[in-house]
């Protein structure tokens, strides 16, 4: 699962400039969760998300080994695959890019990365490899956890049984990644005599059993006791751990309970965790904003600075650290293993809907960003269920939408208590699932593809997450998604300042200049679309800058409401403050609570986001897909906001 | 097909060994890398809520299969 787009893109690019005479490339190869990505991180520095959860990686990425290793070699990490016999997106993906790569056409040489607790089974790519007429070195993983259990690979019969040389790899610490690079190097320099013709074996039944047997043979040769007096113990101790975390997790009934238990913390917390940080930030932005007005001479621009980027900045930034521990708890499940057990869980629900087990992970990172989510969509075997969890996943609330949400129920909890608005944006999220469940089996109807479904998935040792390393990657994503959404936050800072302040931008009273600026002539044109819902013009402004970015709504609305420090003690209350006195045309308060449920809900199925749609259409194969979506959920949203609010305005509920 | 069991009514905690695979090409060639041959010991250890999917020990791994592909593994 990559973070974002950008980040799998940062390394791709790394490669074509250099000047790798042949333009060959050495791929790491090896079954899901085997420790291929961590391996690529140290060989080229990169830092791509690594993910206890057997299909994370699905799209090939390449790079160039750090320069402490010498002349740089290009290297490719793929997405796990357990043979050459693809049966999933992600899997094709790496045999294309094995086979048949469009630039580097067939890899010059191969790392085989094999799970040495899992030795056995996963040296049946290895052999498909080699019997493909690749060239492949292995790299055995995981060595680490062996030796707690008294056990170790005796690496020379192993590579003696192969034919090729054997590396053992420490993904936690690094070990033994200098001596692959010289391993790999060799063999390079070796190849250039004899040109071997590679292409995919196809092993019948017969043949794949006995390979497996005789492997199976060599895994328990090649693991020898530790200290040669001691028996190695039968088992392994990580594998003994993991087995009574199952029996809880698990449990039919108490792995349910903890299930919905998770993932109501995740949510829940968002808010309660936040809170005092978020208070700091909306401080420390508020005396920014001063110290600004009073730098700068008083005139347009003092005003643009301060009306128009700090609010527009200030608003969005203090939801920043909810978005920050979103990531964090995303992070923390994912290093842990708990995933595999949650897409088992919940495979059964799932599926009653048309969707499986393989869903949950795309459905979860939908939480963060529908893009990675959508591309990591790529694990799930069946085409049927593969579409239909593309086509819910910008259903899922996504940290954009996250500063929305949390300014309206800050402005309906201000002065409660952190707990209630944490409460309702756990409801929020949990209703996107319901919302979701709807959407598969509505969308389900009405797909003509069938497709065969199965749901086989290896459930990986549990790992205790790294606090440094999940941590860091929280980092990394919050200052992606800054980076992301900052341009469209500036724009259309800019935007909408200039719409509200011109042309008479010298008149006294702000509330005048407002009505009488060129976003209010616009605006009249428009509101009679956005009145239904409970809004006005200014919501409907809003509303429209939300296509940039869905947090420019935030942005955009501290514009259009002139927040400023001016009476109050921050920025955040000053919003809220004028969002509690506006009016909506008909002298009623624009902000109520019918309105407000209307917004979340709008903003809960409306797809606003333009990269959704490409990368949707991208990975469906058909662009009339991506539009049907966009146009689907952008009529349902509004219809259904337009229902809720009269409806409960007819039931007296302003 | 009566007189085989499959892993799909393996009573939990109960090992036995792998006769043979049969249906869905597909599936079996997925089952059997992950680690289902026939000679291989299996053992049910759990079932999520509402009986599915089934939790299989294979060679010292736990593996999650929904009944219609335990039901592919003789025993
Ligand atoms: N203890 C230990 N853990 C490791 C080692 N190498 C990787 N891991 C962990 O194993 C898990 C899987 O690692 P990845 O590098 O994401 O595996 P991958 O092969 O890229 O997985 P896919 O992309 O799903 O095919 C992560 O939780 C890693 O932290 C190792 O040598 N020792
Ligand atoms: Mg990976």
């Amino acid at each position: 699962m990559r973070t974002s787009l950008s980040e799998s893109s940062a390394a791709q690019k790394a490669v074509p400039a250099a000047k790798t005479e042949t333009n060959s490339v050495v791929a790491l190869v090896g079954s899901p969760n085997s420790g291929k990505t961590t391996l690529f991180n140290w060989l080229t520095g990169a830092r791509f998300k690594t993910v206890n959860y057997p299909g994370s990686t699905v799209d090939y990425s390449v790079g160039r080994t750090q320069a402490r290793y010498g002349e740089a070699i290009a290297v490719m990490d793929t997405p796990g695959t357990y043979s050459l016999d693809p049966k999933s997106p992600d899997e094709e993906v790496t045999f294309k890019a094995i086979f048949d790569h469009k630039e580097f056409g067939t890899a010059r040489l191969v790392v085989s990365v094999v799970d040495a607790t899992l030795l056995g089974r996963q040296l049946y790519i290895t052999r498909q490899l080699l019997e493909s007429g690749f060239r492949v070195v292995l790299a055995v993983t995981m060595s680490d956890l062996l030796s707690e259990s008294g056990r170790k690979i005796d690496r020379e019969s192993l590579s003696r049984y192969l034919g090729i040389p054997v590396v053992l790899i420490d993904g936690r610490l690094g070990g033994g990644i200098n001596e692959l690079v010289e391993v790999i190097r060799a063999e390079l320099s070796r190849s250039s005599d004899d040109v071997r013709e590679v292409r995919p074996v196809r092993w019948d039944d017969a043949k794949v059993e006995s390979e497996l047997k005789k492997l199976d043979l060599i895994a328990s040769q090649v693991l020898v006791s530790d200290t040669p007096s001691v028996a190695p113990k039968t088992f392994l101790l990580v594998r003994e751990r993991t087995k009574k975390w199952d029996r809880i997790l698990l449990h039919p009934v108490a792995g349910l309970v903890i299930f919905f238990a998770v993932m109501s913390a995740l949510f829940g917390s968002i808010f309660w965790l936040a809170a005092p940080v978020m208070d700091w930030v909306d401080q420390a932005l508020s005396w920014l904003a001063e110290a600004v007005v009073n730098a700068v001479p008083e005139g347009l621009l003092a005003q643009f600075l301060s009306d128009g980027v700090i609010a527009s900045v200030a608003a969005v930034a203090v939801f920043i650290p909810q978005i920050f521990i979103l990531f964090v708890g995303i992070n923390l499940l994912e290093d842990s293993g708990y995933l595999a057990r949650a897409a088992t869980l919940i495979d059964r629900p799932l599926s009653l809907v048309g969707l499986g087990g393989r869903s949950f992970v795309p459905i979860l990172s939908g939480y963060a960003c529908a893009v990675p989510a959508m591309l990591s969509a790529r694990s799930i075997n069946s085409r049927r269920e593969r579409w239909l969890t593309l086509f819910i996943l910008p259903l899922m609330s996504c940290s954009a939408r996250l500063p929305v949400y949390a300014l309206l129920l800050t402005f309906v909890f201000f002065d409660g208590a952190s707990w209630a608005a944490g409460f309702t944006l756990a409801a929020i999220y949990l209703g996107t699932i319901v919302l979701g469940a709807i959407a598969a089996s509505l969308a389900g109807r009405f797909l003509q593809l069938e497709d065969r479904s199965f749901f086989m998935l290896e459930l990986p040792v549990y790992r205790m997450p790294r606090l440094k390393v999940v941590l860091r990657q929280a980092l990394t994503r919050t200052m992606n998604y800054v980076k992301r959404a900052g341009p469209a936050i500036f724009t259309f800072a800019l935007i909408v300042w200039v719409a509200t302040t011109f042309p008479n931008y010298d008149l006294e009273d702000k509330t005048e200049r407002l009505d009488s600026s060129y976003a209010a002539q616009v605006g009249k044109y428009i509101e009679p679309v956005f009145e239904p819902m409970g809004g006005d013009w200014r919501t409907g402004v809003g509303l429209i800058s939300a296509f940039a970015a869905r947090e420019v709504f935030v942005s955009s609305l501290a514009v259009l409401m002139q927040v400023t420090d001016e009476d109050e003690d921050s920025l955040q209350a000053s919003l809220i403050e004028k969002m509690r006195d506006a009016k909506a045309p008909n002298g009623m308060p624009l902000f109520t609570t019918a309105s407000v449920v209307g917004l979340i809900l709008y903003f809960m199925i409306a797809l606003q986001c333009l990269s959704t749609v490409t990368v949707a259409a991208k990975e469906a194969g058909s662009w009339r897909f991506a539009i049907v979506q966009l146009v689907v959920f952008n009529i349902v949203a509004y219809a259904l906001a337009v229902g809720v609010v009269q409806g409960l305005r007819a039931l007296g509920i302003a | 097909m009566s007189t085989t069991t499959t892993l799909a009514d393996l009573p939990p905690e109960t090992t036995k060994t792998i006769a043979n695979l049969a249906g869905d090409p597909v599936l079996v060639a997925r089952l059997r890398e992950l680690g289902f041959i026939v000679g291989a010991d299996v053992k049910v250890v759990g079932r999520a809520p509402f009986g599915e999917p089934v939790l299989v020990e294979i060679r010292g791994s736990t593996v999650a299969l929904r009944k219609a592909e335990a039901r592919c593994v003789h025993l």
